[in-house]
């Protein structure tokens, strides 16, 4: 996701006049946007309520291939909660879910909103009931499958695989027969769940390194079994 | 923040979810329609409520939140023992009465151990009453029960209640409400010397202050009671299986009622007795820790939830070999969530009350109240005009776990 200052600007001034007591940290311009301070969230699901406040540090990366991250600087994550990194950088969501979301024109006022906030919530729900109010993912290469398998609205594994290595050769014929194999032409099938990894560069990347990570592990697995 | 102002606004909320005089004396006059209506096709039938209708620890159901409806039990008693009757003959006995009647006819549901018959609604709230037929135990079984140390005035209402095996195939089992509630309203005597004999209610009736029938005057036992099951039915309306897995209310009154019991400070408040009682609960989790011997020696000699040889045991004072208990030794998911739920609950209603911001404590409100009265001015008071922005499950993300 390359971001200039200039075009995120306006975006910026969004997320600081909607949460007041974010700040903008001196940075240098050309590399990241950091912005810090407390953010109240006041958020329900399933008929349970949060309303809380958290410190937070967000490094919003410019002119590279790096998403937003945030770093739970007022220690309100316990740290062996499983979705939040040793220095307290939060495991906030997937590459391919996320990058996914700013191709189909997130704001970074709608990444809080839909992708933080719900991460803190989240975490809130899990705590009191034990329970993940709408799921996590699963560690490293299964939670990638499973975001594919969300994106694509395809629960069968297989046919995700099939998706993944049609859009790793990069080419998109919506009146031929869908690489799920479904006997589908692809337009009618998964076409527009996959076109959006075909023809973005950046989306395409994500998901060329997530397949090669899924080949290398079915690689390693097989050689397991057979030994 | 004033915590006596706090505590009393959460007890309003409570108070104006109890069922009202005025329908308590309706379903009481329904109930006695139904025995004088049996009367009349030559069955002698007692009919009285059981269980929380009967213990004055009714909750209203979170469904229908705009229309709320009570579910009240009531035993049909058929003059006669267990040896006159069997148990399909009694069951078609009552059926058959009732559907021949219109008035109770078309509002008859059958259930395995119950009919139910639904009341029109008064002043927006409605009830149902849940029919269980039964006759009096015979002196053989009743005997037996003696054995197990109880005492004749608790066996002497041991009751027998068909229950459906298949389609046409009902076996007896037994019960005891009466006794059950004996030994209930012992406990609860000296709290109810000190509970509140007027009541203000806005909302059934009028507005003035009335005299509360004993039946709906309620002790600090049964406020803590029904905040229990209040706080329960919310809880566990969360968790996957939750009704499966959620302390049932029978479980929840006999430890409430028998912590109280040891309790010294009759003329207690009703949160004194809620944080004695959750304290008391909490700690039962150490037996799994510890022998039991080191256990009683440690914390308590006789909780009233006990682990020995790994087993979970409460015995039901109406019968002290059924085990109320009995579900948590066959699911290790049901003790696993309950302690995390009593030290949630500690927590909500206990840290959260003494902590400054008053938003936190609306949030409590708002958490354990919205499902059944969302418009209940008590929750504004606290969360002023803060509205929690709806979550779209399809659209938020979910936390992920990389290495």
């Amino acid at each position: 996701m390359r971001i200039d200052y200039n075009h995120i600007k306006s975006q910026i001034e969004e997320l600081l006049t909607s949460y007041g007591d974010l700040e903008e940290e001196d940075t240098d311009n050309n590399t990241s946007i950091i912005l810090s301070g407390r953010v109240a969230i006041n958020r329900s699901y399933n008929g349970f309520t949060v309303d809380k406040e958290y410190d937070i540090r967000i490094l919003i990366p410019l002119n590279n291939d790096e998403l937003p991250d945030v770093w739970d600087i007022g220690n309100h994550i316990d740290k062996s909660y499983i979705h939040r990194y040793p220095d307290g950088k939060l495991c906030l969501e997937t590459k391919a879910f996320m990058a996914l979301c700013f191709y189909n024109g997130y704001s970074l006022l709608q990444w809080m909103e839909n992708i933080v906030e719900p991460y803190y919530y989240s975490y809130e729900y899990f705590s009191r009931f034990g329970e993940f109010p709408y799921g996590d993912r699963g560690h490293d290469l299964v939670g990638v499958t499973e975001t594919y398998q969300q994106i694509f609205d395809e629960s069968d594994c297989a046919k995700v695989y099939k998706l993944l290595q049609a859009i790793s050769q990069r080419k998109y014929k919506g009146h031929l027969p869908c690489p799920c194999e479904s006997r589908l032409i692809t337009r009618r099938c998964h076409g527009s769940f996959i076109y959006p990894f075909i023809s973005d560069d950046y989306l395409f990347s994500i998901a060329q390194k997530d397949y090669s990570s899924l080949c290398e592990a079915i690689k390693e697995y097989d050689k397991q079994s057979n030994h | 923040m004033n915590i006596s102002e706090r505590q009393k606004d959460f007890l309003s909320v409570i108070e104006k979810l109890d069922i009202s005089p005025t329908l308590f004396k309706n379903a009481q006059s329904k109930y006695e329609a139904l025995a004088a209506f049996l009367d009349e096709h030559d069955i002698e039938a007692t009919i009285y409520p059981q269980g929380s209708f009967a213990l004055g620890t009714v909750t209203r159901p979170a469904k229908k939140a705009d229309s709320p409806c009570y579910d009240l039990d009531c035993i049909c008693q058929v003059t006669g023992t267990k040896s006159d009757y069997t148990p399909s003959g009694l069951r078609n006995l009552i059926e058959d009465t009732l559907k021949s009647n219109n008035t109770y006819g078309g509002k008859l549901v059958k259930w395995e151990e119950c009919f139910t018959i639904e009341y029109a609604d008064i002043n927006g709230v409605s009830f149902s009453i849940d029919l269980v037929p039964a006759v009096s135990d015979s002196e053989p079984e009743k005997a037996v029960l003696l054995t197990k140390g109880l005492s004749p005035q608790i066996v002497d209402t041991s009751i027998a209640i068909p229950r459906q095996n298949s389609e046409k195939s009902y076996r007896w089992i037994s019960n005891n409400p009466k006794g059950f509630k004996k030994w209930f309203d012992e406990i609860n005597a000296p709290f109810l010397m000190y509970a509140p004999k007027y009541a203000v209610r806005g909302i059934f009736e009028s507005t003035t202050a009335e005299e509360l029938p004993n039946e709906v005057r309620r002790s600090a036992l049964q406020r803590v009671i029904q905040i229990l099951k209040y706080q329960r039915d919310t809880y566990y309306s969360k968790l996957s299986n939750g009704d499966d897995i959620k302390p049932i209310s029978a479980l929840i009154t006999t430890m409430a009622a028998r912590i109280a019991s040891n309790y010294g400070k009759k003329d207690c408040s009703v949160f004194e007795l809620l944080e004695y009682v959750l304290n008391r609960l909490e700690m039962c989790i150490h037996q799994t820790e510890m022998t039991f011997e080191q256990y009683a020696l440690q914390y308590d000699k006789s909780p009233v939830l006990s682990y020995k040889n790994g087993k979970w045991n409460v015995p039901n004072p109406a019968d002290p070999e059924d085990n109320l208990a009995n579900k948590w030794n066959e699911d290790e998911r049901i003790p696993k969530s309950f302690f995390k739920w009593v030290t949630t609950i500690k927590k909500d209603l206990f840290e959260v009350m003494t902590q400054e911001d008053d938003n936190q404590f609306g949030v409590v409100l708002e958490n354990s109240f919205a499902n059944y009265d969302p418009n209940n001015p008590i929750i504004k008071k606290y969360r002023k005009a803060r509205v929690a922005a709806p979550i779209n499950a399809s659209t938020a993300s979910k936390p992920y776990h990389c290495s």
